[in-house]
């Protein structure tokens, strides 16, 4: 089961994803997005170092909350990629070109 | 979506893959190297067990498993199927029907370990399920465009260039279907390199987000041949389209095209994803509209349940009714808005009671399939060797008039393995082929569908019919017709008991078949030659809702003919001389065609009409008049059962509520001119003894 941390600033927030972010979750885990939307931030950082298991229904979940928080002037950014982080290789696997459609932190070069 | 509701659909859909796996269970039997018919079977039980599995069916997913193994074997060529396998696999089939309907007992689970025991013997309680698979040689029997496609069937050995385009259904995930590990395993069998299309992803507000948005596009260079590559889609026929393009053509699900045949039809049809292919940019694509029409294709399909759709065949009657009423108040006002509105309404309530009744008719297939179990397991029992080939499958019919026909076919095929088709020895004593042949076919003859049952068997004796026919006062002695004479098996009675040898048993059980026959409006003919086989023709209406009526006046009152048989109506001179009774001839333009008198059959001894007409209808091939008072004219007609008790119950095929509220009785004109016949007792023509 997948868990969602947040902690919470002036102007951002950031979101941990653990566990499993498989098809399993992701009806809660678009509750859970959709509530943030009510969190008057612009910046939403979300960590997917501790995602252990993933699939493509989470990345399209991303990507299409991304275009969300860009047509109301907010930022999504992903933070603590790396190459072996399970996000990371579920998309090179689906062949979804993250680097290119969402943001991460520090630059797409780490991942 | 509930889980209660989810165990419904998952019922549903085990239900009907467990019946597609009979007939490629069977199919084995004759083709046991046949790779297909050993992948339908795999992937049914797959499904089963992976959706069994979700949805809580511990036990069928557990006991499928062992099952799966077994073909997944087969798969790999550990081992061909044999008559063992397919008679373990056949009754393990019926094991799941008793999961899936939740009738599981004591009995049935010491049958399901003994089954189990038999898998492990086979297997040797070893797994075959391999991610990474060997080359596998080219199936013996291929499809012909693959055998095409390789000539003469080597194994490939250079590295080739596929390009695949992947475009599951958005509910491919429920299916239990993962699409990560397919890719992987793509990727294994070479240089793969792979492109997804997300512009179908839709905005957040919208996503279900447990739902596929995304197709792929992958190229890969491999030395596997194309069935390696098809068999890695092999779960999602159902719920994706897949196009794998190489050198020689180009395969759209399992279906073979060559790049330069008939490429320009196949173009419009698989448009989408052809330009996926040529890797157009997405403006383009979303300019054309090409992104995943499959989508929106099967969203068009949907399960809906028995009840609700003979509620809205029940509402769309009540329709029509209310319809011809408002036409008759319109009518009578003369007010032409009104009449306009008459007119319009009529239309459109038409179109509905078309469109309706198309949703209820189904296709006979399913039916058709479930027999070829019934003569496996005869052929078995019987210690003969019989073959059933059906054809015609997709002839549709009402839902409701399916079901009441599978047990009156049930019963005469087994009749036909039974009775009619001999041993293997004495067919060699009479120089056939050991295998008997029982042909089932199925076909459209205007508004009725035509279902023939033939055999090659000892056909009916004749003689010995007639002659018991004629000593229980059945026949009239003399020169019959052969059709009547063989009618004789439909007599209750006429039973094995009375009539011996090869014809033994014949009519056991028949009169209930002809009665349900009657019962769905259908009629019954029956054709034998000793010692060649005998066919047994059913013609049923396609619906028993609806019909397309012809209304006529008798003392005063509506009757209904079924117009089908309608085929011209005349003015009728009451100087015409006319026996005392209710038949009598006309010559119509040179032919002389018998009439019945329907007054006298009802009982209407009122004045006749001063100009009386006449209703030709054709019956069986025979022109019948019916003598009525008034002509009235065609009427959509709500068909209602008639309640007990009424006089002449045999001729009425039902009843109707017309649109002022009164009761019209449908009249059954080939009941009619069967019962007169019988009652004339030789005065009528023989012609008229048809049935």
């Amino acid at each position: 089961m997948a868990l969602l941390t947040c902690k919470k600033n002036s102007h951002s927030i950031l979101v941990s994803f653990d566990g499993d972010t498989t098809v399993r979750s992701m009806s809660k885990i678009k509750t859970g997005l959709t509530r943030l939307l009510r969190e008057p931030v612009e910046l939403y950082r979300f960590d997917i170092a501790t995602v252990s298991d993933t699939d493509f229904t989470f990345i399209q979940l991303l990507i299409s909350y991304h275009f969300k928080l860009k047509s109301i002037n907010r930022e999504l950014i992903l933070v603590n990629c790396s190459g072996d982080n399970a996000f990371i290789k579920t998309a090179n696997l689906c062949g979804i070109d993250v680097r290119s459609i969402l943001s991460f932190e520090g630059g797409a070069d780490g991942c | 979506m509930d889980v209660e509701a989810l165990r419904d659909i998952f019922r549903d859909e085990a239900a009907e893959l467990l019946a597609q796996m009979e007939m490629p269970l069977i199919e084995l039997e004759s083709n046991p190297s046949d790779s297909e018919l050993i992948n339908t079977v795999f992937r049914a039980l797959h499904t089963i067990k992976g959706s069994g599995s979700m949805c809580g069916y511990r036990d069928l997913a557990g006991f499928t498993h062992d099952l799966e193994n077994l073909f997944d074997c087969m798969r790999k060529g550990r081992f061909s199927a044999d008559e063992r396998i397919i008679r373990l696999s056949l009754k393990a089939k019926d094991c799941m029907r008793f999961l899936l309907d939740g009738s599981d007992n004591e009995e049935q689970k010491a049958l399901r370990e003994n089954i189990l025991q038999e898998v492990r013997d086979i297997t040797g309680d070893i797994s075959c399920d391999e991610k990474t698979h060997e080359i596998k040689d080219v199936p013996e029997v291929m499809p012909a465009a693959c055998a095409d496609v390789y000539g003469s069937g080597a194994v490939k050995d250079s590295m080739e260039m596929y390009r695949i385009v992947f475009m599951p259904t958005p509910d491919i995930l429920s299916r239990g279907i993962k699409i990560e590990p397919m890719l992987s395993e793509l990727s294994a069998l070479g240089d793969f390199k792979v492109r997804v299309d997300i512009s179908s992803i839709p905005d957040f507000d919208e996503i279900e987000p447990e739902q596929c948005y995304l197709s792929w596009v992958v190229d890969l260079e491999t030395s596997k041949d194309v069935f390696d590559i098809k068999n890695v889609f092999m779960f999602t026929e159902d719920y994706a389209e897949v196009v794998i393009k190489y050198r020689d053509g180009f395969f759209l699900n399992n279906a073979f095209f060559r790049n330069e045949e008939e490429r320009e039809g196949i173009e419009k049809k698989v448009s989408p994803m052809l330009s996926l292919m040529e890797g157009r940019s997405k403006q383009d694509a979303r300019q054309e509209k090409l992104a995943f029409d499959r989508r929106r294709a099967d969203t068009t399909s949907i399960r809906v349940k028995n009840e609700k759709l003979d509620t809205l065949v029940n509402l769309v009657g009540e329709l029509v009714t209310l319809q011809a009423r408002l036409n008759q108040e319109s009518a009578v006002s003369r007010v032409p808005e009104f009449m306009a509105i008459a007119e319009s309404f009529g239309r459109l309530t038409n179109e509905l009671r078309d469109n309706t009744m198309s949703i209820r008719m189904v296709p006979i297939s399913e039916t058709f399939n479930s027999f070829h179990r019934l003569v496996h397991d005869l052929s078995g029992t019987l210690g003969k060797k019989i073959k059933l080939i059906t054809t015609g499958g997709e002839t549709e019919l009402d839902k409701n008039v399916i079901e009441a026909l599978r047990d009156p076919l049930m019963h005469i095929i087994r009749n036909s393995c039974d009775h009619g088709i001999e041993t293997v020895e004495k067919r060699i004593e009479a120089g056939k082929d050991e295998t008997g042949l029982i042909q089932l076919v199925a076909e459209h003859a205007g508004a009725n569908v035509v279902i023939r049952i033939s055999d090659d068997g000892g056909g009916l004796n004749r003689e010995k019919i007639k002659a018991r026919a004629i000593d229980r006062d059945l026949l009239p002695p003399g020169e019959v017709d052969d059709r009547q004479i063989f009618s004789m098996i439909f007599e209750p009675g006429f039973s094995t008991a009375e009539v011996t040898t090869d014809i033994s048993g014949r009519g056991v059980g028949m009169d209930v078949v002809k009665r349900n026959i009657e019962k769905l409006r259908g009629r019954i003919v029956v054709e034998s030659v000793d010692g060649t086989g005998t066919s047994i023709s059913l013609t049923i209406p396609l619906t028993l809702a609806i019909i397309d009526g012809f209304m006529v006046e008798l003392g005063g009152s509506p009757y209904i003919f079924n117009l089908t048989n309608i085929r011209e109506c005349l003015d009728f001179s009451t100087s015409t001389e006319r026996d005392e009774g209710s038949n009598f001839m006309i010559n119509l333009r040179g032919d002389i065609v018998p009439c019945i008198d329907l007054r006298n059959i009802f009982g209407f001894d009122d004045k006749e009409a001063a100009y009386p007409q006449i209703v030709i209808s054709e019956i069986a091939e025979e022109r019948y008049g019916f003598l009525v008072d008034r002509v009235i004219g065609k009427y959509q007609t709500v068909v209602k059962p008639l309640g007990r008790g009424s006089h002449n119950i045999d001729m009425i095929a039902g009843a109707t509520i017309l649109g002022d509220g009164t009761v019209a009785l449908i009249l059954d004109a080939h009941c009619i001119v069967r019962s007169m016949s019988g009652a004339a007792k030789g005065s009528v023509p023989d012609n008229m003894i048809r049935h």
